[in-house]
C-alpha cells in the first residue's frame, strides 16, 4: 500500500456520514433527501463497483444495480422479520457502503 | 519606379474600392430612409384621408402583394447584387431574371386569387370584378421587378440612383394617395402601385442604353454558370422565405394570441424597427457588390462595411430606443397600449446585434456559403416564433419584443464565435484570399532570394540547362521551398527543422539507390544529383519524375491509384524486410522518444495522462514481439505519390517523392494505416480512434481499401494503428514547430486519440499526479470544441422549458399531453435532434451524444412531474399505497387479501419505504413522482454499460440508445417494481456477458472483462433482490441466461443457476402462498398465450377516435422497430458480422408470451424487454459498417427515424394522459374518504382509474363499476339508483360509499368499457336522488352514501 489517500472511498465514506448523520441528527426533509436519495441509489454500490470494474460506465451500472438492491435487500430482511426499522435500515447500507469504499481502497492500494 | 508605380495604383484602386463601398451603401441606406420617412407619412396619411376600415383592407391587400412578391423574386435579390459585378452577360441576366420573377409573380398573385376565399376572406372584392383581378395580378408583376431595380442597379455599381427613383416613387404615391381619395381601398391600391410601375420605365431605360453598353467593354468578367447561379438563389431563396415567414407570421401570431389591436401596434412597431435593420442589409448588399467585384479586397471591404454599417445602426437605435412612444403617438395614442414603446424599443435594440448577423450573412453571399445564410434564418425562425409562442400568452406583447432581442443577440455571439472558429480552422478563413495571394508574393520573393544560390548548385552539380535555368515554383512552405528547374527538382530549406527533414530524405534516396535488393523498384525514387550548404540555406537537387501527383486524379483513378501505391510500398518493403526483436532499443525509437516529444507539448498537458497511458500500453503490447520490418515511406499520401496515366485501368505510379520520414527498419503496417486513413476522409484523430473503439473490422476494411494486409498481424490493429498515429504527429511536430501551438490540429489529431484511450491500459501510478487545474482545463477544450452543440442542447431546454411555462395541463384533450404542447416544444425537440444528429455524423465524443440522451430523456419526464398537479398514472398511487402499509405496519402480510402479490414479492415497496422514511417523508407521493426520471436515467446508464459489450462503436452505441429512449413508449418506468427489475435485468446481462464466464461471445477488446469472483458476487445480489421483488423479470432473466447457453454465447452455468435457485426459490417459500393459489389459474392460461392478451387489445373496440390513433401510434413504433432490426440483422450477417448475442436478447422475450399472459399485458412487457436489443439491431442497420467514411445518408436515417418515433412516443406514452394525470381535487376526495371511512368499509369507484388505494389500503374493498360483467354494467347504466342503490344498502360492511372522479369519467369515455358519459349519467341519477347524500363534493369528485346511513 502506498497510503495515497484513494478520493472514491474517501468519497463514498464522507457521503455515507452525511446520510447517517442528516438522518440521526433529524436534518430538514430536503437535507435528507439531497444525501440519501444519490446514498441509496447508487453511492452504496460505488465502493463495491468501483472495486470489481473499470470502466466508468460499468462502474455506474453496477453500483447502481448494488445500491437499490442492497437496499431492496435490507428492507425486505426488516420487513419480512417483523423488525422494521429505517435507522437500522441506514445503518446497514453505510456499512456495505463503507465496506466497498474500503475493498477499494486496498485494492487500489496494493 | 516601376514597383513604386505599382504599389501607388494599388493604394488608389483600395482606396477607389472602399469609397465606392460608401457611395452604394450611403445610397441605399439613403433610399432606405427615403422610403421609409415617406412610406411613414404615407400612412400617416392615409389613416387620416381613409377610413379604417378602408386603410386596413388595403393594407391587407398591399401586404398579399408584398409577400407574393418575395415569394416571386426567386432569390434572386441578392443574386443580381452577388453575380452581376463579375459577370460578363449582365443584360441576358437582368433580362431572365425579370422575366422568370415576372411571371413567378403573376403565378403566385393567380393563385393567391383563386384561393382567396381560403386565407383572405376580407379581400373579396379583388376578385369580384375581372378587371380588379387582372390589375392586381399585373401590378404584383410589375412590383417584382421595381423590386429587382434597386439590385440591378447596386450590382452595375449604380446604387447611387435607388434613392432618386425610390424618393420619386414615395413623392408620387404620397400625391396619388392625396388625389384618389374617392376610390377607397383601389384608391390607396393604386397609390402605392402605378407609380411603381411607372418607375420602371426610366429606370431601365437607364439600365439597358445607358450602363450596358458602356459596361460590356469592360475586361475582367468572367462567365457566369447558371448552375452556380441557381445554388445561390435557391438558397438564398429559401433564406429569404425563412425571413419572410418569421416576419409576416409574427403578426398573425400577436393576432391569434392577443388581439388585432395588439397586431397593429406589433406591425408599426417592427416597421418602424425595420428601418434599421434595412440599413445594415443595405450596406450588407454594398459589400456585396463590392466584394463580388474584387473578392480579394473582401476583407478590407468587410471591415469597412461593419465600421460604416456600426456608425449608422448604433446611434440611430440608440435614438431609437429614446424616441420610441414618440413615434408611435404620431400613429394615435392608442398605439402605446399593450406595452408598445416597450416592444418597440426592444425591436429597435435588436437592431444592433443585426449589423453583425447582416454583415456575417453579407460575407457569407459573397463567399457562396449560403447554407449559413439559410442555417441563419431557420435558426432566426425557429427561435423567433418558438419563443415569443410560448411566451406570448403569459408575458403579452413585450414577449415579443424580448423574442427578437433575445434571438438577435444570441445569433450575434454564436456567428461571431463561428467566425473565430472558422478564422482558426481554415487558417484565417476571413482573410484566405489575401493570405494566399501573400504566400505566393512572399515565395516568389523567397525564389528570388535563392535564385542565385540554386544556379551555383545547379551549376556545380552540372544539371543546369543553358545559362539561366527557369526556375518555377511547385511547392512552399514556411521554411522550404521545391523549385521545378528544368529537369530536375531543386528543395532548399530555410531553417534547422527544414534542414534536418532535407537531409534525411537525401539520406533516404542515397540509401535506396544503393541497395541492390530494390532491383528496378529504384525508378519509383528520385535520384539525388547534389546537396549543398550555401548562404545557411539547405539545398538539394533531385531527378524531375513525370507525372501528376495522385490526389489531383479523378475518383476512380485515385481509389485505383491509392492501391497500387499501397503494393509498391508492400513490394519495397518486401524487397527489404528482416524480423526484429522488439527490444529496449527499438521501443526506444518507436515509442518512447515519439512519445515524449509529444507529451512535451504544452498544450497537451490535459491529457498527458492519456498520453503517457498510451505509451506504456504500446510498450506492453510491443515488447518482445518479433517485428517484420523494412524500408518505409513514413508519410505515404496521395499527393507523395505520381501518377503517369489519370485513366482508370491505366494508371500507373511513375514514383513516390518526399522519403525525409523513411527508415530503413520500418513498420510497413504504419505505412499502409497511414495511407488508409488519408484516404478515409476524416480527420487523423478520428479515423485512429474508430479503430481504437472496433479494432476487430479494421483489418478487414484496411484490405478492402488497399487491396494489402498487415504484414505484422501479430499486433492488433488498434497497436498498429497507434504507432501509425504516433509516427505522423512526431513527424508533424519535428518538421513543423507551428503543429504544436495549433490548438484546433492538436484538439483533432492528438487529443482525440488520447481521449479515446489505450483500451487495457490503467492509468500508471505516477502519471495521474496532474495538477488540479487539469480536469478544469480538459473541460473548458471539451467545452469549446463541442460549443455548437452543447449550446444547441441548452438552447432545446430552455426552449422546452419556456414553451411548459405557457401549458395548460387542464385543456388537453384525448390525444393527451401532445395536444397541449406548442410550437416552441416542437422546436427544442428540433433543434435537439439536429444537434444529436449532427454530432452523431461527426463522430462527437460519447459525453456529447449522452448528453443528448439525457437531456431527451429530461424533457420525457420531467414535464409530467412539473406539469400535472399529482402523480400520474392509478397503479403507481396504488403502489404508493403499500409502501404506506409497510411504514405503517413495519411487516409485510401475505395473508393479506388485497394486492397479496406485493406482500410476497415486496423488495420494491420494502426498499421504497426504506428510502421514504430516510428521506423523512410521510408518503411515497413525491418519491414516485420523480420516479420515471430516476429510472429511465438509470436504464440509460445500465444500457450503456450492456450494449458497450456488443460494439465498440459509439454512432451505434448511442444511436441505439436514442431509440430506445424514442421507442420505449410502453410505460413500464412508473413507481413499480416492474421499473427496477428491468434496471436489474439489464446490469445483470452487462456483467454476466462482460465477465470471465462468458465463453465464445467475442467482445470488442475495449472492455476490459470483469474478475469472475467478483461478477459472481454481484450476479448473486442482483438475482437475489430480481427474484425477491418480481415476478416477471426473473422469468425473463432465466429465459435470457438459459437462451444465451443454448446458443453458446455463455458456458458457465452459475448466473443461470443462481437465477434458477433464487427465483423458484423464493416463489416457494416467501410466495408459496400466492403461488399455490394463482397455480391453477395459471396453468390454465398457459398454452392460450394470446387468450387474456387479446382481450386487452380488444378493449380498442371502446376507444374514441383519438385513443385509437394513440394505439395506432404504439403498435407503428413496434413494427417500425421489428423491421428496422430485421434489416439491422441481415445487413450484418450479410457482412459476415451476425451478432448472436445481440439477436438471442432481441428473440428471447418472445417466450414470456407462451409462458404467462400476466394479466394481459405481457406483450408489452415482452416489448420492453426486447426493446434495448431492438434498438441495437436498428442502429446497426443505419450504420451497418462500425468505420465507415463519413456520409450523408446515415445521418439522414438518423434524422427521418427520428423524426417518425418522436410523434409516434409522444402520441403512445402520453397519449392517456387526460386519464392518467389526476387533480388535487381527486386527491383530496379520495384522502377524505380514506381518512373517514370505517375500516372494513366497501367504496364502489366508476373504474379503477384515479389515485386510489394510497392510504389504509387494505381496509377497505374495492368495487370498481367498469370491471363487473357486462350485464351489472348495464343495469348500474341503465338504472344507477336502482342497482347502487342495492349495493349502497349493504348491512354486511360498517360503510359503502359510492366514489366518482373526473379522471374515471374521462377513462370511461375515452376507452370504454361502459358508453360515453355513463359516469356522468350516474353522478347525475344519484345526486338528484332523495336516497342518497352526497358526503363530500369538490370541482373534480363526488362521494356518495345512502341517506339512512347518515
Amino acid at each position: 500500500m502506498n497510503g495515497r489517500p484513494d478520493r472514491l472511498a474517501a468519497f463514498v465514506g464522507g457521503w455515507t456520514v452525511l446520510t447517517v448523520v442528516a438522518g440521526v441528527a433529524g436534518a430538514p426533509g430536503w437535507v435528507r433527501a439531497v444525501t440519501a436519495v444519490p446514498f441509496m441509489l447508487v453511492i452504496a454500490g460505488l465502493g463495491w463497483a468501483a472495486a470489481f470494474a473499470r470502466e466508468r460506465a460499468m462502474v455506474v451500472a453496477v453500483s447502481i444495480a448494488v445500491s437499490i438492491s442492497t437496499a431492496m435487500l435490507v428492507g425486505e430482511a426488516m420487513a419480512l422479520a417483523d423488525q422494521w426499522s429505517p435507522g437500522l435500515g441506514i445503518v446497514a447500507l453505510a456499512l456495505v457502503a463503507l465496506a466497498g469504499a474500503a475493498v477499494h481502497w486496498v485494492r487500489r492500494a496494493t | 519606379m516601376k514597383s513604386a508605380a505599382s504599389g501607388s495604383a494599388k493604394r488608389e484602386s483600395a482606396s477607389g474600392d472602399a469609397s465606392n463601398l460608401h457611395r452604394s451603401a450611403n445610397a441605399l441606406v439613403l433610399g432606405v430612409l427615403v422610403t421609409t420617412g415617406l412610406g411613414f407619412f404615407y400612412w400617416v396619411a392615409a389613416a387620416r384621408l381613409y377610413d379604417a376600415e378602408v386603410v386596413g383592407k388595403a393594407s391587407a391587400l398591399i401586404g398579399a402583394m408584398t409577400f407574393l412578391t418575395t415569394a416571386a423574386t426567386l432569390g434572386l435579390t441578392n443574386g443580381l447584387v452577388r453575380f452581376l459585378p463579375a459577370t460578363s452577360a449582365a443584360g441576358r441576366l437582368i433580362r431572365n431574371a425579370y422575366a422568370a420573377s415576372a411571371l413567378a409573380g403573376a403565378l403566385a398573385a393567380v393563385i393567391f386569387l383563386v384561393g382567396q376565399p381560403l386565407w383572405a376572406d376580407e379581400l373579396a372584392f379583388v376578385r369580384a370584378r375581372p378587371s380588379a383581378a387582372v390589375f392586381f395580378v399585373v401590378a404584383t408583376a410589375a412590383w417584382v421587378i421595381f423590386v429587382l431595380q434597386d439590385s440591378v442597379l447596386t450590382g452595375l455599381h449604380h446604387a447611387r440612383w435607388v434613392p432618386v427613383y425610390n424618393g420619386g416613387f414615395a413623392v408620387t404615391k404620397l400625391v396619388a394617395l392625396g388625389a384618389l381619395t374617392t376610390f377607397g381601398v383601389w384608391g390607396v391600391f393604386v397609390s402605392w402601385t402605378v407609380p411603381a410601375i411607372a418607375a420602371l420605365i426610366p429606370v431601365n431605360w437607364f439600365v439597358f442604353r445607358r450602363v450596358l453598353p458602356g459596361r460590356s467593354r469592360h475586361r475582367g468578367h468572367r462567365r457566369l454558370h447558371l448552375r452556380e447561379l441557381a445554388e445561390f438563389a435557391a438558397r438564398d431563396y429559401v433564406a429569404s422565405l425563412l425571413w419572410m415567414g418569421t416576419t409576416q407570421l409574427m403578426p398573425l401570431i400577436v393576432l391569434n394570441r392577443l388581439s388585432a389591436e395588439a397586431s397593429a401596434t406589433y406591425y408599426l412597431s417592427f416597421s418602424i424597427a425595420y428601418a434599421l435593420y434595412l440599413m445594415t442589409i443595405s450596406v450588407g448588399s454594398a459589400y456585396l457588390a463590392e466584394a463580388s467585384r474584387h473578392p480579394t479586397r473582401a476583407p478590407v471591404l468587410l471591415r469597412r462595411a461593419a465600421r460604416q454599417a456600426t456608425m449608422l445602426v448604433v446611434p440611430a437605435s440608440l435614438v431609437g430606443v429614446v424616441v420610441a412612444p414618440l413615434a408611435l403617438r404620431l400613429y394615435g395614442e392608442e398605439y402605446t397600449r399593450y406595452g408598445g414603446a416597450t416592444l418597440l424599443r426592444l425591436v429597435i435594440a435588436s437592431a444592433i446585434p443585426q449589423v453583425a448577423i447582416g454583415l456575417t450573412l453579407a460575407e457569407a453571399r459573397q463567399r457562396g456559403n449560403t447554407r449559413l445564410v439559410v442555417a441563419v434564418y431557420a435558426a432566426t425562425a425557429a427561435a423567433v416564433l418558438g419563443t415569443s409562442l410560448a411566451t406570448i400568452g403569459r408575458f403579452g406583447l413585450v414577449a415579443v419584443g424580448w423574442a427578437w432581442l433575445l434571438t438577435q443577440t444570441l445569433l450575434c455571439v454564436v456567428l461571431l464565435r463561428w467566425r473565430r472558429v472558422a478564422v482558426s480552422r481554415e487558417g484565417l478563413a476571413l482573410a484566405v484570399d489575401v493570405r494566399r495571394q501573400l504566400r505566393v508574393v512572399r515565395s516568389r520573393q523567397r525564389l528570388r532570394a535563392v535564385a542565385a544560390d540554386v544556379t551555383a548548385v545547379l551549376d556545380a552539380a552540372g544539371t543546369a540547362r543553358g545559362p539561366e535555368p527557369r526556375m518555377r515554383l511547385l511547392a512552399s512552405d514556411n521554411s522550404t521551398l521545391v523549385i521545378d528547374a528544368g529537369g530536375c527538382v531543386v528543395r532548399v530549406a530555410e531553417d534547422d527543422a527544414a534542414t534536418r527533414a532535407l537531409a534525411a530524405n537525401a539520406s533516404a534516396l542515397r540509401a535506396v539507390h544503393a541497395d541492390q535488393r530494390l532491383d528496378k523498384r529504384r525508378a519509383l525514387f528520385p535520384v539525388l544529383l547534389a546537396e549543398h550548404d550555401v548562404d545557411g540555406r539547405h539545398i538539394t537537387v533531385e531527378s524531375r519524375i513525370d507525372g501528376v501527383s495522385v490526389d489531383r486524379l479523378g475518383v476512380a483513378a485515385r481509389h485505383e491509384a491509392v492501391r497500387r501505391v499501397a503494393s509498391l510500398l508492400a513490394a519495397i518493403n518486401e524487397a527489404t524486410r528482416t524480423k526484429m526483436a522488439c527490444s529496449d532499443d527499438v521501443l526506444d525509437r518507436l515509442v518512447a522518444r515519439p512519445m515524449a516529444r509529444v507529451r512535451a507539448v504544452p498544450w497537451l498537458s490535459h491529457v498527458d495522462a492519456e498520453l503517457a497511458s498510451i505509451g506504456e500500453w504500446l510498450d506492453r503490447s510491443l515488447r518482445g514481439q518479433q517485428l517484420v520490418v523494412g524500408r518505409t515511406h513514413g508519410d505515404p499520401w496521395e499527393a507523395n505519390a505520381l501518377a503517369r496515366d489519370s485513366t482508370r485501368a491505366r494508371v500507373e505510379i511513375s514514383g513516390i517523392v518526399d522519403w525525409e520520414d523513411s527508415h530503413a527498419d520500418g513498420l510497413l503496417d504504419v505505412d499502409l494505416l497511414l495511407l488508409w486513413f488519408s484516404t478515409s476522409g476524416r480527420e487523423l484523430g478520428d479515423a485512429v480512434a474508430a479503430v481504437l473503439d472496433d479494432p476487430s473490422t479494421a483489418d478487414r476494411s484496411l484490405r478492402n481499401a488497399l487491396g494489402r494486409a498487415r504484414p505484422n498481424r501479430q499486433l492488433p490493429a488498434g497497436v498498429a494503428a497507434v504507432l501509425a498515429w504516433l509516427h505522423h504527429v512526431d513527424a508533424q511536430l519535428a518538421r513543423n514547430p507551428h503543429a504544436g501551438r495549433h490548438r484546433v490540429w492538436l484538439e483533432r489529431n492528438v487529443v482525440a486519440v488520447a481521449r479515446a484511450g489505450a483500451p487495457a491500459a490503467p492509468p500508471s501510478p505516477d502519471t495521474p499526479a496532474q495538477t488540479s487545474a487539469a480536469p478544469w482545463r480538459a473541460a473548458r477544450v471539451w467545452l469549446r470544441v463541442h460549443a455548437a452543440p452543447v449550446t444547441a442542447i441548452a438552447v432545446a431546454a430552455m426552449l422546452w422549458a419556456m414553451a411548459s411555462s405557457s401549458v395548460d395541463v387542464a385543456t388537453m384533450d384525448d390525444y393527451g399531453l401532445i395536444s397541449v404542447l406548442n410550437v416552441g416544444h416542437a422546436t427544442a425537440l428540433v433543434v435537439l435532434g439536429a444537434s444529436f444528429v449532427w454530432s452523431l455524423h461527426r463522430h462527437r465524443s460519447e459525453l456529447l451524444l449522452g448528453l443528448h440522451v439525457v437531456v431527451l430523456v429530461g424533457l420525457w419526464q420531467i414535464t409530467p412531474a412539473v406539469l400535472y398537479d399529482t402523480l400520474r398514472y392509478a397503479w403507481a398511487w396504488k403502489h404508493t399505497g403499500i409502501v404506506e402499509y409497510l411504514m405503517r405496519e413495519g411487516r409485510v402480510d401475505t395473508t393479506v387479501t388485497i394486492s397479496p402479490i406485493y406482500h410476497a414479492w415486496p423488495g420494491f415497496f420494502a426498499g421504497s419505504a426504506l428510502l421514504t422514511d430516510a428521506i423523512g417523508a410521510r408518503s411515497a407521493v413525491t418519491l414516485a413522482t420523480w420516479s420515471p426520471l430516476v429510472l429511465d436515467l438509470m436504464a440509460v446508464a445500465a444500457l450503456r454499460a450492456l450494449l458497450r459489450t456488443f460494439t465498440a462503436d459509439r454512432r451505434v452505441l448511442w444511436f441505439a440508445m436514442w431509440i430506445y429512449v424514442l421507442a420505449n413508449w410502453v410505460g413500464q418506468d412508473y413507481f413499480a417494481p416492474q421499473g427496477t427489475g428491468f434496471v436489474l435485468y439489464l446490469v445483470l446481462l452487462a456483467v454476466v456477458l462482460r465477465s470471465e464466464d462468458t465463453g465464445r461471445h467475442r467482445l470488442a477488446d475495449a472492455p476490459p472483462r470483469l474478475p469472475r469472483p467478483g461478477a459472481r458476487v454481484v450476479v448473486a445480489g442482483i438475482a437475489l433482490a430480481i427474484a425477491s421483488s418480481h415476478q416477471i423479470t426473473p422469468l425473463m432473466a432465466i429465459v435470457a441466461l438459459g437462451a444465451l447457453g443454448a446458443v453458446g454465447v455463455i458456458h458457465a452455468r452459475f448466473p443461470l443457476a443462481v437465477m434458477i435457485v433464487t427465483t423458484v426459490g423464493w416463489a416457494f417459500t416467501i410466495g408459496r402462498g400466492f403461488v399455490f393459489d394463482t397455480a391453477g389459474e395459471v396453468l390454465d392460461e398457459f398454452g392460450d398465450p394470446l387468450g387474456s392478451t387479446s382481450a386487452t387489445l380488444d378493449r380498442s373496440a371502446f376507444l374514441n377516435d383519438a385513443q385509437r390513433v394513440v394505439s395506432f401510434a404504439g403498435r407503428l413504433t413496434v413494427v417500425v422497430m421489428v423491421l428496422l432490426a430485421i434489416v439491422g440483422i441481415v445487413r450484418q450477417w450479410q457482412r459476415g458480422r451476425f451478432d448472436v448475442a445481440n439477436t438471442t436478447l432481441l428473440a428471447a422475450p418472445a417466450v414470456l408470451v407462451v409462458v404467462t399472459p400476466f394479466g394481459g399485458e405481457v406483450l408489452f412487457r415482452a416489448f420492453l424487454f426486447a426493446v434495448p436489443f431492438l434498438s441495437l439491431a436498428a442502429a446497426k442497420a443505419v450504420f451497418p459498417d462500425a468505420i465507415a467514411v463519413e456520409r450523408r445518408r446515415p445521418a439522414l436515417a438518423v434524422a427521418a427515424l427520428t423524426t417518425v418515433l418522436v410523434p409516434c412516443f409522444l402520441l403512445a406514452y402520453f397519449g392517456k394522459d387526460r386519464q392518467y394525470s389526476f387533480t388535487n381535487d381527486e386527491v383530496a376526495a379520495t384522502t377524505w374518504l380514506y381518512e373517514h371511512a370505517p375500516a372494513g368499509s366497501t367504496i364502489i369507484e366508476g373504474s379503477a382509474n384515479g389515485p386510489r388505494q394510497f392510504l389504509r389500503y387494505e381496509q377497505f374493498t374495492y368495487v370498481p363499476i367498469a370491471d363487473e360483467s357486462e350485464a351489472t354494467r348495464d343495469a348500474v347504466v341503465d338504472n344507477p339508483t336502482f342497482t347502487l342503490g342495492d349495493w349502497l344498502a349493504d348491512d354486511s360492511v360498517p360503510a359503502v360509499y359510492l366514489l366518482l372522479t373526473r379522471s374515471q369519467a374521462i377513462d370511461i369515455d375515452s376507452v370504454g368499457p361502459m358508453p360515453a358519459g355513463s359516469i356522468q349519467h350516474i353522478e347525475e341519477a344519484m345526486v338528484d336522488s332523495p336516497r342518497f347524500e352526497v358526503v363530500f363534493e369538490n370541482r373534480d369528485a363526488v362521494i356518495i352514501e345512502l341517506a339512512r346511513r347518515t
